[in-house]
């Protein structure tokens, strides 16, 4: 079994008093957050991104804004949602100064292997992936918050400011465009 | 309900892996063609959901480090590099249509760049040495724990061995890794909370500069072989700190310290794992 899941499932009493904390100014406790929503972040900008430098850059700023805006977050709402909009709103003001995107790598990074990773061919990996750096971003942004980090669609909703109807319907077009991208060819063919 | 209504529907569900309506259900069980769509619809989530990509853990770290002191220049983002001007500098030189002075300024360029860069190298590991040295004194000084002290006293006496192979390197600190996690229990419970960050630290550095920073030298041939044994241990140390947390008994401030270690188990867990797995191939 993946070691990290140990520590995903840290229970969300706690992630409240490590949000408390932080608040009043304790920076481990805001250490911990950090570790506990770095690798989704810089999963979800990376893709988003396409490279790996900004999806660091990004993931740093959010997290630096989020422990400055702290006192907005308000108790009781998905802390992960709320980081997500950061990182989305620091994201999209620097795609409007910075370099043109970055092609989808045609090679895979390699990853940590769980069993699941394991069973999956890196053929179909690298087929999934390619069909999903094709998606347009706002469909990829969407359809990857729902998929990789399980967010609802009205968090989804709220990660990028647009109401949860919108965030429903990016996440349709975006597998409705990935099913036909990645359907058979006999079915292509269809009707 | 036809085949396109209930495929619109599956499309705009939260979970289409488990469609609540029965008429939905129904369907999925009558229809085969629909059936093999719905498994397609679902194994695309699930892949995408799990696509490979870089590691992070080293801007991680080095945030987190940063942000911990209150550095927050050196915690913001640094400039990215700018590969723009080396591609420039290097398209010139290849170039053979730019001019023969352009080119020759091109490469003066890149040589002393080239030797700032041997030099900021260079001065980067000698001070890399001098702080191992000042943090291993510190390490040696601050726990009050002899065991602390014996590690890293092993630590240091297996760093200037001339004669240690990587595999007696990495099997040493293997071993320290294993006697710190025996301790670990009793120190939750018992120690101070800096003598338990103490401990964190020397256990991330034993894992992290003892371990992994050595595992890379191993012969590929022979890195299953040492590497997966150690990997299975961090495993089991990295779940029984992360079970130590929930324990009684143990203390409230000594659980940032068996976060750190549970975190630097299980990092250098699937490491090791990644190593050997990807040079098999």
């Amino acid at each position: 079994m993946d070691p990290r899941h140990d520590l995903e499932r840290l229970p969300e009493e706690e992630e409240s008093l490590l949000i408390r904390g932080a608040r009043a100014g304790d920076r481990q406790a805001f250490a911990r957050l950090v570790e506990r929503y770095w690798d989704g972040l810089f999963r979800w900008l990376y893709q988003v991104s396409r490279d790996r430098h900004t999806a660091e850059d990004v993931a740093q700023e959010a997290f630096l804004k989020a422990f400055k805006g702290l006192h907005t977050f308000r108790e009781g709402t998905n802390f992960r949602a709320w980081l997500f909009r950061i990182a989305h709103n620091t994201f999209a003001n620097q795609r409007r100064t910075s370099r043109p995107r970055q092609p989808y790598p045609d090679e895979l990074p390699s990853r940590d292997e769980g069993p699941l990773d394991q069973a999956l061919s890196r053929e179909a990996l690298q087929l999934v992936a390619r069909a999903v750096g094709r998606l347009p971003a706002d469909f990829r942004a969407a359809f990857l918050l729902r998929a990789e980090e399980g967010l609802s669609f009205r968090d989804v909703g709220k990660a990028l400011g647009i109401t949860e109807e919108t965030a429903r319907w990016r996440v349709f077009k975006a597998r409705q465009k990935l099913m036909t991208v990645l359907a058979p060819q006999r079915d292509r063919e269809k009707p | 309900m036809n085949c396109n209504a209930l495929r619109n529907d599956l499309l705009g569900l939260e979970e289409p892996a488990r469609p609540a309506e029965a008429s939905a259900r129904n369907h999925l069980v009558r229809c085969p063609a629909c059936r093999a769509w719905h498994r397609r619809l679902v194994y695309v989530e699930r892949t995408a959901s799990r696509l490979p990509v870089p590691s992070s853990a080293g801007a991680r770290d080095a945030f987190v480090r940063s942000f911990l002191v209150g550095d927050e220049a050196a915690a913001k983002p640094p400039a990215s590099p700018r590969r723009s001007v080396a591609l420039f500098l290097g398209s010139l030189i290849l170039d053979r249509h730019a001019s023969p002075r352009r080119r020759t300024g091109a490469g003066v360029v890149i040589g002393v760049a080239a030797s700032l860069l041997l030099f900021v190298a260079g001065w980067l590991v000698w001070h890399g040495q001098q702080q191992d040295a000042r943090a291993l004194a510190v390490a040696q000084k601050a726990p009050a724990d002899p065991l602390v002290a014996e590690l890293a006293r092993r630590s240091v006496a297996v760093k200037v061995e001339e004669g240690a192979t990587a595999r007696q390197r990495i099997e040493a600190m293997a071993d320290a890794a294993e006697q710190m996690r025996r301790r670990n229990k009793d120190l939750a419970s018992g120690a101070s909370a800096p003598e338990m960050d103490q401990w964190a630290k020397l256990y991330v550095r034993v894992v992290k500069e003892g371990i992994l920073g050595r595992a890379g030298e191993l012969p590929v041939a022979e890195r299953r072989e040492i590497l997966e044994p150690i990997a299975v241990r961090l495993q089991e140390a990295g779940s029984e700190a992360t079970r130590l947390l929930t324990e009684a008994g143990v203390r409230e401030q000594s659980k940032n310290a068996l976060r750190e270690i549970a975190v630097a188990a299980a990092e250098g867990c699937v490491l090791l794992q990644n190593l050997y797995k990807t040079d098999r191939s």
